[in-house]
């Protein structure tokens, strides 16, 4: 095992590396390789407990924990980090020392924070991460990147407003206790100590809870993240909604299960599961209307962290109810809640890489993201538009795919907590979800060539292996999602639980579902299909020139066969929202002011119910 | 954990499934071209039709188009048959006793619909045909509008079981289970006595799945795009889409039958198959009388339709399930 | 397995018609042939209007010089095995637009002739139009051809 510590210092110290190298790029690529790759290692090793044999004396006051949450988090974290380096080496074209650099110390604090065990730490890491990738996302050093970066901050700098005035109020307490030093933020001390009680303390967490909210991110808050990422390049988007909404976010939910004895009204939880419900209904209906395959995809993702919230919120429902029945059924409804959660939080990282990944393969070859200029490009980049169609396909919960399980698993979660009308909204939006795919699928790879597309040609392999990799992820934990569960989501659930469940037979809670029949059927399915396809009927084929071209009244010439270029108006899809998604782009104005007034109202409004005590 | 003996059973009751599901779907194809051309005035085909035709497009030239992505062309068809033999099997012939929905749930059952449609969806725009392309977006259409319907309106009577907890389940059996006995004065306890309002926007939602008319076949409207997705489609594939489509009459009809009509109603073994069939065969025939009987709607008109009025009827049969009277 | 093709493919003859010119009588006289009166579903006949899907191709009115490239075209992306009728005076010979006797007829300025200018043609059903009866026997006859495979 080593010590997080390590690993964070040998990434700021490669940053620095990075810094000096400004001569050579090879030389920077090598340094970032070694160093998330040591990383990669490090955190892997420490899945497995081993003792102790590389330790840093405690001079810099790092607070780290080791169990299965922090696991889970750091290894989403350096995963996709090595990835992201690795496909920036042919991605990144123009850049000084500064790319590496601000990706390297990006990285570091987000595993610092992941494994960090004290509020404290997790705000400081989380600032470090917030202003280096500032940098990242104007990297392009043009107008709108400059302020898509700025609206970024500044959107962040406001949220952790709400944290630090939250740790104050925590700090107060533990002064008037007689504890002082950063120790006293200690989550560990913090729940044992009893400390944070009767209305300041919720309140005081509550205001830490919007803080990182901001993160996740939720819906009225969520502005910032397609900004962000349409600017950014690719592989910055990767990273912030591969891993930063992620590590960044999740404090909220931990904070909040960690300290459920402060939260036990039931009708907060249900505030937190209805956000979750609005931000994945409505983000996914603003993900049609959109025509740039990158916001499409951010506005996917804000409407995925759905899902997440969802089920943490059904976790936490579950958990009350605990506590105030405690009736253990309740602890395995609640398991089931966040076991889901964390799933599609894990699953949402694999495709929504592989998607990024490959939607800055196009962009790089093709010179344009505008969903409606691309096509045909299943012919020119086979290997990317099948790998897309795979992760396509997962996000949008195709059986046998991993984003179905982790779906399936919200759902159930939510009818056995009771509230199936939330399960209801999600399965419609799963459905929206593949509706926006498949305009995506259709109109840039399966439609016919503009033409001007001709001498694209596939994308280089360092850019194409790593979504390769996470597609085999998507179909592994699709088909064998035990083994994400058991190793990797189940211990993390554990340390989230207030009380230890055992484990059941079946790690999917519910028994009703048997996957590998399914495979089974499905291919015994495939294959009958598939001989009376082969099976020799006997006919002759007819020889022809005109036999393979498509069918359009037998006229071949152009005003008639312009219809071939055919692509589906997004007002299909929309059409029924119309009149919401008027309203959606007349409040989108692209102000920072705006959005956060938005928050500010957000913040107001959730405190107030605080304070009135109706949650 | 499940052992290979009981997959080898399970595998077993598929392929049994898949045949009563085949020679139901057979008949019931029979009776309902039979029926329209007699609704029409007309003679109508013998009973072998439905067969012949599929027996015949597997007699025809293996064919690939030249604009068409090649492997997702061949694959589509497959998908869709693989799908609905799934479903076939996935949703018992009307008896509580059935090995596969131990291990699945509704919302299985849900997702491999949407999947069955997908593979059209799939299939129009990688034929390349500018036809399939306006076909399949609106075959996407049709599933958005129809979705949220169908969720609310399949889930209801596992819902209105009222378990919570561990003991959840989402299973189909247990809904068939739950239907035995009386409901009032001489009515069976059928949940279509309990929630009419869901059942009719199920059975409309059913409809559409299963391309009759007044909705359902917008996607493939003759008159307007040839054959819609499967325009460019000839041959063996062509053959294989049918086929999978002929199993629409057992499986759509089965579902419904199983969930509001009470399954077998619980009798003995050759009475409760039989009584089940002769259900799902009153269900086609039904479908059959409707699908003869009205115009094609326009594909905002279907939407208005499940939006707004299938959408009220199954929300309002959730809220009596949610406050339970 | 051949005879039971055989079997299938007399049982099932799917119909595309092609209006190629002339005075679209004979189009009108084929939908006839699908009402209750005639009705041709009886054996097994589906009016499909898609090249890809039918097996037999119902031709009326005569060639012009436009029209020969879409219908060599529409006859190409038929799928084997297939069949043509051709319908009326017009499609047998050109009829009362060309000038001339049987299959020696001349060309005018914009017409050709009949369909077998532009595509083999199995089954000639003559009449202007051709009663109902008429039709269903040629499609009989072309079904009978079909049976025989390609
Ligand atoms: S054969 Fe007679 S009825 Fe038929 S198209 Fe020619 S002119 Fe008209």
């Amino acid at each position: 095992m080593i010590d997080p510590a390590i690993v964070i210092i040998v990434l700021y110290i490669a940053a620095a590396f990075c810094l000096l190298g400004k001569k050579i790029r090879k030389g920077n690529d090598v340094v970032a390789l070694l160093a998330i790759g040591f990383a990669l290692l490090a955190v892997v090793l420490n899945y497995f407990y081993l003792p102790l044999w590389i330790s840093v004396p405690g001079v810099f006051g790092f607070a780290f924990t080791i169990n299965g949450y922090t696991n889970l988090i750091a290894l989403i974290a350096t995963f996709i980090g090595f990835l992201v380096v690795v496909y920036s080496v042919k991605y990144i074209e123009h850049r000084g020392s500064s790319y590496s650099l601000f990706v390297l110390l990006t990285i570091g604090s987000l595993i610092g924070m992941a494994y960090s065990w004290n509020l404290f730490w997790v705000f400081l890491f989380a600032e470090v991460a917030t202003i280096t990738s500032t940098f990242l996302i104007a990297h392009h050093l043009k107008s709108p990147s400059f302020e898509g970066g700025l609206k970024y901050l500044s959107i962040q700098i406001f949220a952790s407003l709400f944290v630090v005035v939250g740790l104050g109020f925590i700090y107060q307490e533990a002064l008037a206790s007689g504890y002082s030093g950063i120790g006293a933020f200690s989550i560990d001390f913090l729940l044992s100590s009893g400390l944070l009680t009767g209305f300041i303390g919720k309140f005081s967490l509550f205001l830490i809870f919007l803080g990182f909210l901001v993160k996740v991110p939720s819906f009225p808050i969520h502005t910032w993240l397609p900004d962000a990422s349409t600017v950014a390049p690719a592989s910055i988007s990767t990273l912030l909604h591969a891993m930063m909404i992620k590590v960044a976010g999740m404090p909220a939910f931990l904070i909040l299960l960690l300290f459920h004895s402060l939260f036990v009204s039931i009708n907060f939880w249900l505030v937190i599961c209805s956000l979750g419900i609005l931000t994945m209904l409505i983000c996914v209906i603003i993900a049609f209307a959109q025509n740039d395959l990158k916001r499409l995809l951010a506005f996917d993702s804000v409407s995925q962290m759905g899902y997440v919230i969802l089920g943490m919120g059904i976790g936490g429902l579950a958990i009350s109810f605990y506590d105030i029945t405690t009736d253990p059924v309740w602890l395995v409804v609640a398991a089931g809640g966040i076991t889901a959660g964390l799933f599609h939080l894990l699953n949402h990282s694999l495709f929504k890489s592989v998607l990024f990944f490959s939607a800055g393969a196009i962009e790089h070859e093709t010179g344009t993201r505008d969903i409606n200029q691309l096509g045909g490009l299943l012919q020119a980049m086979p290997k990317t538009g099948y790998v897309m169609l795979i992760g396509s396909l997962a996000i949008a919960g195709v059986p046998l795919l991993n984003g179905f399980i982790s779906k399936w698993m919200v759902y159930n979660a939510c009818i056995s907590a009771g509230q199936p009308v939330f399960a209801l909204i999600a399965i419609f939006t799963s459905a929206l979800t593949l509706a926006v795919f498949l305009r995506i699928l259709c109109s840039v790879f399966l439609g016919n060539s503009p033409g001007t597309f001709e001498g694209v040609h596939a994308a280089p392999r360092s850019m194409f292996t790593p979504s390769l990799l996470l597609a085999i992820g998507c179909i592994l934990f699709g088909v064998f999602p035990q083994i994400a569960i058991l190793f990797l989501i189940l211990p993390a659930t554990t340390v989230l639980l207030p009380v230890a469940i055992t484990p059941p037979a079946n790690p999917l809670f519910w028994v009703s579902l048997d996957l590998f029949l399914l495979g089974t059927l499905l291919i015994i399915g495939l294959i009958i299909g598939y001989l009376l396809y082969r099976i020799k009927w006997g006919a002759t084929p007819s020889e022809a020139e005109d036999k393979t071209m498509p069918f359009t009244g037998g006229t071949l010439k152009d005003p008639y066969l312009k219809v071939e270029e055919a692509r589906p108006a997004s007002t299909v899809f929309s059409y029924p929202f119309r009149s919401l998604l008027n309203g959606v782009r007349r409040s989108h104005t692209g102000l920072v002011n705006m959005y956060i007034l938005w928050f500010v109202l957000f913040a107001v409004l959730m405190l107030s119910l605080l304070i009135v005590g109706w949650i | 954990m499940a052992t290979l003996f009981d997959y080898l059973l399970i595998i077993t009751f598929y392929f049994a499934a898949i045949g009563l599901a085949f020679f139901f779907s057979w008949g019931a194809a029979w009776v309902f071209r039979k029926l329209s051309a007699r609704l029409q005035a007309r003679k109508g085909p013998p009973a072998y039709q439905p067969i012949a035709d599929i027996i015949k497009l597997f007699g025809k030239e293996r064919f690939i188009p030249r604009l068409a992505n090649k492997f997702l062309y061949t694959l589509s068809p497959l998908v869709a048959l693989s799908a609905i033999l799934i479903l076939s099997f996935m949703i018992p012939p009307g008896t509580p006793f059935w090995p596969g929905p131990l291990a699945f749930d509704l919302i299985v059952i849900l997702y491999f619909s949407v999947m069955f449609s997908l593979a059209f969806v799939i299939a129009g725009w990688a034929s390349g045909s500018p036809w399939g392309k306006i076909g399949a977006s609106r075959e996407v259409a049709m599933i958005l509008s129809v979705e949220l319907p169908l969720a609310i309106a399949l889930l209801i009577p596992s819902l209105a079981l009222a378990r919570v907890g561990s003991g959840f389940s989402l299973s189909i059996t247990d809904v068939i289970a739950a239907q035995e006995g009386i409901f009032i004065w001489f009515l069976p306890n059928w949940f279509l006595f309990h929630y009419p309002l869901a059942s009719v926007a199920l059975f409309l939602a059913l409809l559409t799945k299963s391309w009759m008319r007044p909705f359902g076949d917008i996607p493939e409207a003759e008159q307007e795009i040839f054959a819609g997705p499967l325009t460019e489609y000839g041959g063996p594939l062509l053959g294989i889409f049918e086929l999978a489509r002929l199993f629409r009459f057992y499986v759509f009809t089965a579902l419904f039958v199983d969930l509001y009509l009470g399954g077998g109603d619980g009798l003995i073994f050759p009475l409760n198959l039989l009584v089940f069939l002769v259900k799902c065969l009153v269900i086609v025939i039904i479908m059959t009388i409707i699908h003869v009987a009205s115009a094609r709607y326009r594909i905002s008109h279907a939407f208005k339709w499940f939006l707004t009025v299938c959408l009220a009827f199954a929300v309002f049969s959730l809220i009596r399930v949610l406050v339970g009277f | 397995m051949m005879g039971l093709m055989s079997w299938a493919r007399g049982k099932s003859p799917w119909i595309a018609v092609l209006h190629a010119g002339g005075c679209n009588n004979c189009d009108i006289e084929v939908l006839d042939v699908l009402t209750p009166r005639f009705d041709v579903e009886r054996l097994g006949v589906l009016w499909k209007q898609n090249p890809r899907h039918a097996d037999i191709l119902i031709t009326n009115g005569c060639v012009s010089k436009h029209s020969k490239v879409f219908i060599k075209r529409i006859y190409d992306q038929m799928l084997a095995p297939k069949k043509v009728v051709a319908l009326g005076s017009c499609a047998c010979t050109g009829g009362i637009y060309v000038e001339g006797e049987g299959r020696n007829v001349e060309e005018t300025h914009t017409i050709i002739g009949g369909v077998d200018k532009a595509i083999p043609v199995d089954v000639y059903v003559p009449g202007c139009p051709p009663k109902p009866e008429a039709i269903i026997q040629g499609v009989a006859i072309a079904i009978e051809k079909l049976k025989k495979g390609d």
